[in-house]
């Protein structure tokens, strides 16, 4: 694909928001007033005894204020030197605001201790997510809080409890709704996976950021399958998010969009999270009394006839086509599908994968 | 030329105000405009970037050096704009936003000139929701690499691709793809 100049769209977004300089605005900011003059920050030593009396007079007003009911405080550098501390503290949500009115029904919480007798994995992953913790020297405080939440996470997943997933998950979930939706409509696709048994494959808490990443592999009926977790513990309702893939899946590190599309075609999506993932499908209909919805990508400019019973195979080798994916939906669910995506050396790569998680992959052949 | 300043000046052999005025000289504008891209207005701008430069103030010792300076910037200063828009405050003013996107929309529909047409553009990332904005903002505003968007939005460099791939999806369906032809994003 061709790619703009950057450039250009800088002046445009310069020119949306205004070509003047915003920063003269900063003159009217009352801190940075308060920053740039230190005759009144050195005033207070200096005075010490006017500031006793100033402080006794503001404690009186506060005092006053407060009885008239008025709580509402307003930062004023010039009167308070140093400004309101605004510590966005860390909050891992207690036991009663955490729990939803409606899942309080559903809740059975073991202790830390019942769930590493249960599975003594835990212990060490606690004690991993600990000393994970512990390289992030503003995390110190809060490690065990942290650690104690994804195991019980952790344990609610492999116990396939979805009240306390929900429980768990949730306050660590944007509550933007897209990504609420992937949750809950994924939510039956999870409960498919039988005979957990999960493993932590690595923790990488990152040292400039507060995510920890886990990786879980989940072996179920041979199959292995395996989820990435990535859960920002400093801001619970900021971006939150879980991508999937196929542990036996192999991919080229640099095929980014080959990956993309793999993770998001699972079995057992929607009809709605299909079209959320993909798009309006470019074709749906009756192949063999089987629904049938094609999504694609065409290059740009390019143009093609798309079918839901031969694949635009010279499309995909002359890259007039980047993808085509079918979806074979049963119950408005996903129970096959087949993805079609050109090789480095020209030839068509064909991917398929029924409900029974039988692939069938390799070179397409007309 | 920013990412050089950062090794040149160590933020902590300062004071607490020499750096915050440190950042506002060097960082300053192009925090206002990241901000200004998050809440649409010029007075909250103001005011979310006071606040941002109050959390800098009292939080420097948190920045370790290990992420660039301004990578955590950014960081801190999209973290408030977040708060500001999950405030009560904000959502009394979205019906008004909405508005004016609609506006900024149906004026894509016309025939504009080239400049005008990028202008359309941006007016149309700016009417994403804050998702997708932030990504294309920071890439296309910000210029910075798809690694870069994904230390500070604290994302992993999939989703950020991902989030690409489907926003562009939801440009063309604003701007339509005949337009959007000319003018490909990725």
């Amino acid at each position: 694909m061709k790619n703009m100049k950057s450039t250009s769209l800088k002046h445009a977004f310069d020119e949306c928001i205004g070509t003047k300089t915003l920063l003269k605005h900063a003159d009217s900011c009352r801190f940075l007033n308060w920053v740039r003059e230190p005759e009144k920050r050195k005033r207070i030593h200096v005075f010490p005894a006017l500031l006793t009396l100033l402080l006794i007079v503001g404690v009186g007003i506060t005092g006053l204020v407060l009885i008239m009911g008025n709580t509402e405080t307003e930062l004023n550098p010039a009167v308070d030197p140093i400004p309101a501390v605004d510590p966005d503290p860390v909050i891992i949500p207690t036991e009663e605001e955490d729990v939803q009115p409606e899942e309080t029904t559903v809740v059975e919480e073991p202790t830390l201790e019942e769930i590493f007798l249960e599975n003594p994995k835990y212990e060490a992953l606690y004690q991993e997510l600990i000393d994970g913790f512990n390289k992030l020297a503003h995390y110190r405080d809060s490690k065990q809080a942290y650690a104690e939440v994804i195991i019980f996470y952790l344990h609610a997943v492999s116990t396939k409890n979805e009240g306390l997933i929900k429980k768990y998950l949730s306050p660590m979930f944007s509550s933007d709704y897209e990504e609420q939706l992937w949750f809950e409509k994924n939510l039956p696709f999870y409960s498919e996976v039988k005979d957990y048994d999960v493993e932590v494959m690595h923790i990488s808490p990152s040292l400039g950021e507060p995510v920890v990443s886990i990786q879980i592999v989940y072996t179920s009926s041979g199959v292995t399958e395996s989820r990435l977790y990535h859960l920002d513990l400093q801001n619970p309702e900021h971006d939150q998010y879980m991508t999937i893939w196929e542990s036996h899946d192999t991919y080229n590190d640099d095929d980014a969009f080959w990956r993309t599309i793999r993770w998001n075609a699972q079995i057992g999506l929607t009809k709605e999270l299909a079209i959320e993932l993909f798009g309006e499908p470019t074709l749906k209909g009756s192949v063999k009394g089987e629904e049938v919805w094609l999504f694609d990508e065409v290059s740009s400019g390019s143009d093609y006839t798309p079918s839901l019973v031969s694949v635009a195979a010279d499309a995909i080798r002359n890259q007039s086509v980047l993808y085509q994916l079918y979806f074979t939906f049963e119950d408005d669910q996903v129970t096959k599908y087949a993805l079609y995506s050109r090789l480095e050396d020209g030839n068509v790569k064909e991917y398929i994968r029924n409900s029974d998680h039988e692939i069938q992959e390799g070179i397409y052949e007309e | 030329m920013l990412e050089n300043l950062e090794h040149d000046i160590d933020i902590h052999r300062m004071s607490r105000e020499n750096a915050v005025l440190y950042i506002t000289e060097n960082y300053g504008e192009q925090i206002k405009r990241l901000i200004f891209t998050y809440v649409k207005n010029y007075a909250t701008t103001d005011d979310i970037f006071q606040e941002f430069l109050i959390k800098v103030y009292h939080n420097l010792e948190l920045y370790s050096g290990k992420a660039s300076l301004k990578t955590w910037l950014f960081r801190v200063a999209i973290n408030k704009c977040k708060d500001y828009l999950r405030s009560p405050i904000h959502r009394l003013t979205v019906f008004q936003d909405w508005m004016a996107d609609r506006e900024a929309v149906k004026s894509i529909k016309s025939e504009m000139m080239e400049k005008e047409k990028q202008q359309a553009i941006v007016q149309s990332i700016l009417t994403l929701s804050v998702k997708y904005r932030e990504i294309f903002v920071l890439r296309f505003y910000q210029e910075m690499s798809i690694k870069q968007i994904s230390n500070v939005l604290g994302l992993s460099e999939s989703t950020v691709k991902m989030r690409i791939m489907r926003g562009k999806k939801k440009l063309r369906e604003k701007l339509g793809g005949e337009y959007l032809e000319e003018y490909e994003i990725d």
